[in-house]
């Protein structure tokens, strides 16, 4: 396939700018027809505040997702797969049980609680890479593609079920909150200081990983190959895996648990642009936001009558069937 | 500058892959290890590229290769190993161009090495879609190409197993070519009859233990291969006069 390059990040910009603009002037009311028209002056904030999250949100996610699947040389990786994502929520759902025990008023749910998130999501990032690595001797372990995804289906499992314990033992006003952002949702309402502080630490993960775009490179080689061309891998994984767990853990704080974009985002991007991570970090990016902020569109115009699908859902169902056909892939040319 | 390995052993669990290994490889000379299949052979180059830990000492140019920053070793070792990675969606050019850093890059030189390893037509193919032959002669390209003095040394697992004849002999006369120019060369193979045509030197392994090191006159002879090999080896005359080691045929029950 014929590669891009800078004039594939531009048409990825343009298209990304498109759909974000399609997010401002989509409008159904209920019952009603689609339209496309400037918003009221009340329900711009709204807007834009939906906007702007998927923009952090559908970034991140497709960023982590890249990072994730250099550093494990395995294309099936993804923060949701691999249980960072159900890790994140998880810990987000045992600070909000330790703040109800505690007597404590619970406000604005559950992205308050970003720092347990980022715990959550490094703990089930260090156990699925201790268990996806299989022992060769002589520190010559290897990271074996189907075992890695195996064992984060499991901790993505055991999580899930963990999220659903804590949800049950708080009480049922608490519980209704959790269910729309356990199925993944874009919120419309969103502090201005929140929305910043998110995008300031996806700016700051996206630079760090920028700095790293020849080593990062490097790494698609095996381990002693990149070494012997002067990657110290052990510290660069630490601050990659920790790039994946803050970008993992302020998009669930923020939307949820969200499939979908943190694996095929990176694909997209690297059909386009290549394999270097020069282009192909930025062009992630730009793939997540297209898709997240696309499917947030879409679903504006899915009407079933119950009100609007959660975005997470929807994506959840795309991204089921697009990781089924890169599993088939990846088995046959395995 | 000089190889020395000072009484070097390296494990795998309970497995002694190296066990008191000494030897030393000079500058401007090529080295050939030899040795029967799990000898130690490619563990042994691994601890002279400093990939692999190991007890004892290795020295490079009076330096430990262990105690060296990743950055540094990179620029005065470059390593091949027996099976690179070849499902890595870049093209020969970009492959190649891996070896250095950006502000490093040299593209006369870089183009100089595609050209002569004839690489130069497959520049925009991507590395996956090649043949085996073709990926190994990129990856010594890029070997070839990381080195960007003449003094540092080139540490190649088997760099042309895989290769057609052809092609074999010319990534040969490049690995000789770098020895010329001063570079330490380390290399693995086990055509006997080719190491001893083109190799100064040999390192002699079995059970990771050295059987004989030193000039290839004097370490590659029928008896030090029937102790490392188990086999027999008889020199073969050529019609130029010169010999060519090859395995006696098996005698049976004769």
């Amino acid at each position: 396939m014929m590669r891009r390059g800078p004039l594939g990040i531009l048409l990825l910009m343009v298209v990304a700018a498109l759909v974000c603009f399609l997010r401002l002037l989509i409008d159904r009311p209920p019952g009603g027809s689609i339209s496309l028209a400037w918003p009221h002056q009340d329900w711009m904030q709204f807007r834009l505040t939906a906007m702007l999250t998927g923009i952090i949100v559908g970034g991140s996610l497709a960023l982590a997702g890249a990072l994730l699947q250099t550093m494990l040389r395995n294309p099936l990786a993804s923060p949701f797969i691999l249980g960072v994502s159900s890790g994140a929520g998880l810990g987000i759902m045992v600070m909000a049980w330790l703040v109800y025990i505690s007597g404590s008023p619970a406000t604005s749910l559950p992205g308050q609680w970003w720092p347990s998130a980022l715990a959550g999501a490094m703990a089930a990032l260090v156990v699925v890479y201790s268990l996806g690595r299989r022992s060769g001797g002589g520190g010559r372990g290897w990271l074996d593609p189907v075992a890695l995804v195996l064992v984060g289906v499991v901790v993505s499992t055991i999580c899930a079920g963990g999220m659903m314990f804590f949800q049950h033992l708080v009480p049922t006003g608490l519980r209704g909150q959790f269910t729309t952002w356990l199925m993944g949702s874009i919120p419309e309402y969103v502090s201005s200081w929140r929305l910043i502080f998110s995008a300031a630490l996806a700016i700051v993960a996206f630079l760090y990983a920028m700095g790293q775009t020849r080593r990062l490179d490097l790494c698609l080689l095996s381990d002693d190959e990149a070494n012997s061309l002067g990657v110290a891998l052990g510290p660069l994984r630490i601050g990659i895996f920790l790039a994946c767990g803050v970008l993992t853990s302020l998009s669930v704080s923020l939307a949820g648990p969200i499939a979908f974009v943190g694996l095929v985002g990176p694909h997209a991007a690297r059909l386009l642009l290549g394999a270097r991570h020069g282009l192909l970090l930025p062009g992630a990016m730009l793939c997540g936001i297209i898709l997240l902020v696309g499917a947030d569109v879409l679903r504006q115009v899915i009407d079933l009558g119950g009100g609007r699908m959660p975005v997470g859902v929807l994506l959840t169902i795309g991204g089921g069937v697009v990781f089924l056909i890169l599993l088939r892939v990846e088995m046959r040319r395995s | 500058m000089t190889l020395k390995l000072d009484s070097i052993s390296a494990r795998y669990g309970t497995l002694l892959a190296i066990d008191g290994f000494d030897a030393q490889a000079a500058p401007g000379r090529l080295t050939a290890v030899i040795g029967p299949n799990a000898a130690g052979k490619s563990t042994l180059l691994r601890c002279a590229a400093g990939l692999q830990t190991c007890r004892g000492s290795v020295e490079f140019g009076g330096l430990s290769v262990e105690s060296m920053a990743h950055r540094d070793r990179a620029r005065c070792i470059a390593w091949m190993a027996q099976r690179p990675r070849s499902d890595v969606p870049m093209t020969v050019h970009e492959m190649v161009e891996l070896a250095r850093p950006r502000a490093e890059q040299d593209p006369g030189r870089c183009r100089e090495l595609m050209q002569s390893l004839e690489l130069e037509d497959l520049r925009s193919r991507l590395v996956p879609a090649l043949s085996v032959g073709q990926q190994q002669r990129v990856a010594l390209a890029r070997t070839l190409y990381q080195l960007k003095s003449h003094d540092g040394m080139l540490v190649l697992d088997e760099p042309t197993a895989p290769m057609d004849p052809r092609h074999a002999m010319l990534a040969i006369d490049h690995i000789r070519d770098a020895a010329r120019q001063g570079a330490t060369v380390l290399l693995s193979l086990h055509d006997i009859g080719l190491a001893a045509a083109v190799a100064d030197d040999a390192w002699l392994l079995r059970g990771g233990r050295r059987v004989g090191s030193g000039p290839v006159a004097e370490v590659l002879v029928p008896g030090l291969l029937r102790e490392a090999f188990g086999i027999d080896y008889e020199a073969l005359q050529r019609s130029d006069g010169s010999s060519w080691l090859a395995p006696s045929p098996p005698s049976h029950g004769v």
